[in-house]
């Protein structure tokens, strides 16, 4: 005990006598890895001098445990108790096989008195490690502090992002709204015809569209269309072709109060000019639109058309007997300046029904990725024709929709149904 | 995407589905490869079985950034429906097509 009594840095004062002396106050105890010395908050009337193996010191935090130190053979712990006489402030525990003197309180006090440069040195490891743990708690608040700032950070992008997506999500709202202006706010009347027609972007605007224009002579202009993709970079294009191509039909007679030659003329130089406008003026973009652009006189159940590269409407006979489609095949618009048209005609029997539809309609796909396809389109159409235009577009809208069973939209659907009563 | 260099002609060989997300995944590849070549383009359809416009789109223009650099564009091997897209598109007048590589290469040979 002695000898390693010397080794201890805290009795390297010591005389052999005071060594011999102390030897005398205390006991051994030895303790196996994993036991505790003392449990944190115990009362504590004994010192305890590391003679052998390590010991840590373990505070608890929100029912975790802290490694606040770990202490090896010299160290001395234990002893703030002893000084303050307050419960232990941490556990201690053996972190592998140690031995530990044993020293009691009174033994401890009297050692004290009896060596002062003992008490000196005891001060001092006392200070020196009040200032560790100083420093330590210090940087341990630098670091906590460090992150609470960059959590703040995060969380204040976090907010600014989400403010500019509710701004975007804002704007797109109001982009809707504007845009339903672009499609007729209600359906004219016809005597002895029916109209309806049904439009659903797959995003919150869209780059499909129908148009209904009312022509001199009574005459009605029909339009379906759809812009390349979707979203936003179509919906631009929306908008700028209807407009293009509304003006163009109706300007020459409002502007001039004359009726245009003949209905002909109207529709291949609104097309033209249409089409010549948003290839010379948006060429770069590479964007296109396909349209079919009709204008029925209703005298004569004659309809004069273009088909600009959209899907060929259909029409379908009384009783869905026979469904043929409207040949006439151009490229779309914005493609080509200068292209011209070339005006197509056919009469509309009593009784038949004209269908004119986007591929978001053909190609709406279930829930896994198969299309509607034209074929089912067109049975639905033979199936159901007998009911009203109004009807026939709800059918059609509800069977595209059932066959879709909660699939994502993939692209935006048009349908418009023009009949001829009998 | 594959791309192989046969003799001045870069044959490019289309994914099967050319929707918003097939187009989306190979457009950027697609026009590096293409202004980087400059020349005598050929994109090979025989795998597509699905073109959105924007797969349209995309091939325009391709067809149109090369043409300004003197070189062409070709499509082969449209699949039944694909050729019925560009014809009632009218599609077919914007670009030369041909039945199958063979046939396009040959047909820049002359």
């Amino acid at each position: 005990m002695i000898e390693r009594l010397q080794r201890i840095p805290l009795f390297k004062h010591f005389s052999q006598q005071e060594l011999e002396r102390l030897a005398h106050l205390l006991k051994e105890r030895s303790l196996k890895s994993g036991e505790v010395l003392f449990e944190q908050g115990a009362s504590g009337h004994e010192g305890y001098i590391i003679l052998d193996g390590e010991m840590e010191v373990v505070g608890h935090l929100n029912g975790t445990e802290i490694q606040l130190n770990v202490r090896g053979a010299g160290d001395m712990i234990g002893e703030m108790a002893l000084i303050d006489n307050s419960p232990r402030s941490a556990m201690v525990r053996a972190l592998c096989e140690s031995r530990v003197a044993v020293i009691h309180e009174e033994a401890f006090y009297a050692l004290l008195h009896n060596n002062a440069s003992l008490a000196v040195e005891m001060l001092r490891r006392g200070t020196a490690s009040l200032r560790t743990t100083s420093e330590r708690m210090i940087a341990g608040l630098e670091a906590k502090n460090a992150e609470l700032s960059k959590a703040y950070e995060d969380l204040k992008q976090a907010q600014d992002e989400l403010i500019f997506l509710n701004r975007i999500q804002e704007e797109m709202n109001v982009a809707r709204r504007i845009q339903k202006q672009f499609l007729p706010a209600r359906l004219p009347r016809l005597p002895g015809w029916q109209l309806a027609a049904f439009n659903r972007g797959a995003q919150a605007v869209g780059g499909d569209f129908f148009d209904l224009i009312a022509l001199p002579g009574n005459r009605l202009g029909i339009v379906v269309a759809d812009a390349c993709g979707k979203g936003v970079p179509a919906a631009l294009f929306v908008a700028l072709t209807r407009s293009l191509l509304r003006a163009a039909s109706q300007a020459p007679w409002m502007l001039q109060h004359k009726l245009a030659a003949g209905m002909d003329d109207l529709l291949t130089a609104a097309l033209w000019f249409t089409n010549d406008y948003i290839a010379r003026e948006h060429g770069e973009s590479n964007m296109f639109i396909t349209l079919f652009y009709g204008i029925l006189d209703p005298a004569t159940a004659t309809l004069s058309y273009v088909n600009a590269g959209h899907n060929a409407p259909l029409i379908v006979t009384p009783g869905g007997h026979e469904v043929r489609e409207l040949q006439s095949d151009t490229l779309p618009l914005g493609i080509i300046e200068t292209q011209t048209y070339e005006a197509e005609h056919v009469v509309l029997q009593p009784g038949e029904t004209l269908v004119g539809f986007s591929d978001g309609i053909t190609e709406a796909m279930d829930v896994v990725g198969e299309p509607y396809g034209d074929e089912r389109f067109i049975a639905t159409l033979r199936e159901y024709v007998s009911l009203s235009a109004e009807d026939l577009v709800k059918t059609i809208e509800r069977s595209v929709d059932d066959y879709a069973a909660g699939a994502p939209q993939a692209d935006d659907m048009t349908l418009l149904i023009l009949r001829r009563e009998f | 995407m594959n791309t192989e260099q046969i003799g001045d002609v870069l044959v490019i060989e289309m994914p099967n589905r050319l929707d918003a997300i097939g187009v989306a995944s190979i457009e950027s590849q697609l026009s590096e490869a293409v202004m980087a070549h400059k020349g005598k383009v050929l994109v090979d359809m025989s795998n597509v079985n699905f073109v959105a416009s924007l797969a349209l789109r995309m091939l325009l223009t391709n067809l149109k950034n090369v043409q300004a650099q003197g070189g062409d564009l070709r499509l082969s091997g449209l699949q039944t429906q694909i050729a019925d897209i560009f014809r009632k598109s009218r599609f077919d007048t914007l670009f030369k097509i041909y039945p199958d590589r063979d046939a396009a290469l040959t047909g820049y040979a002359e």
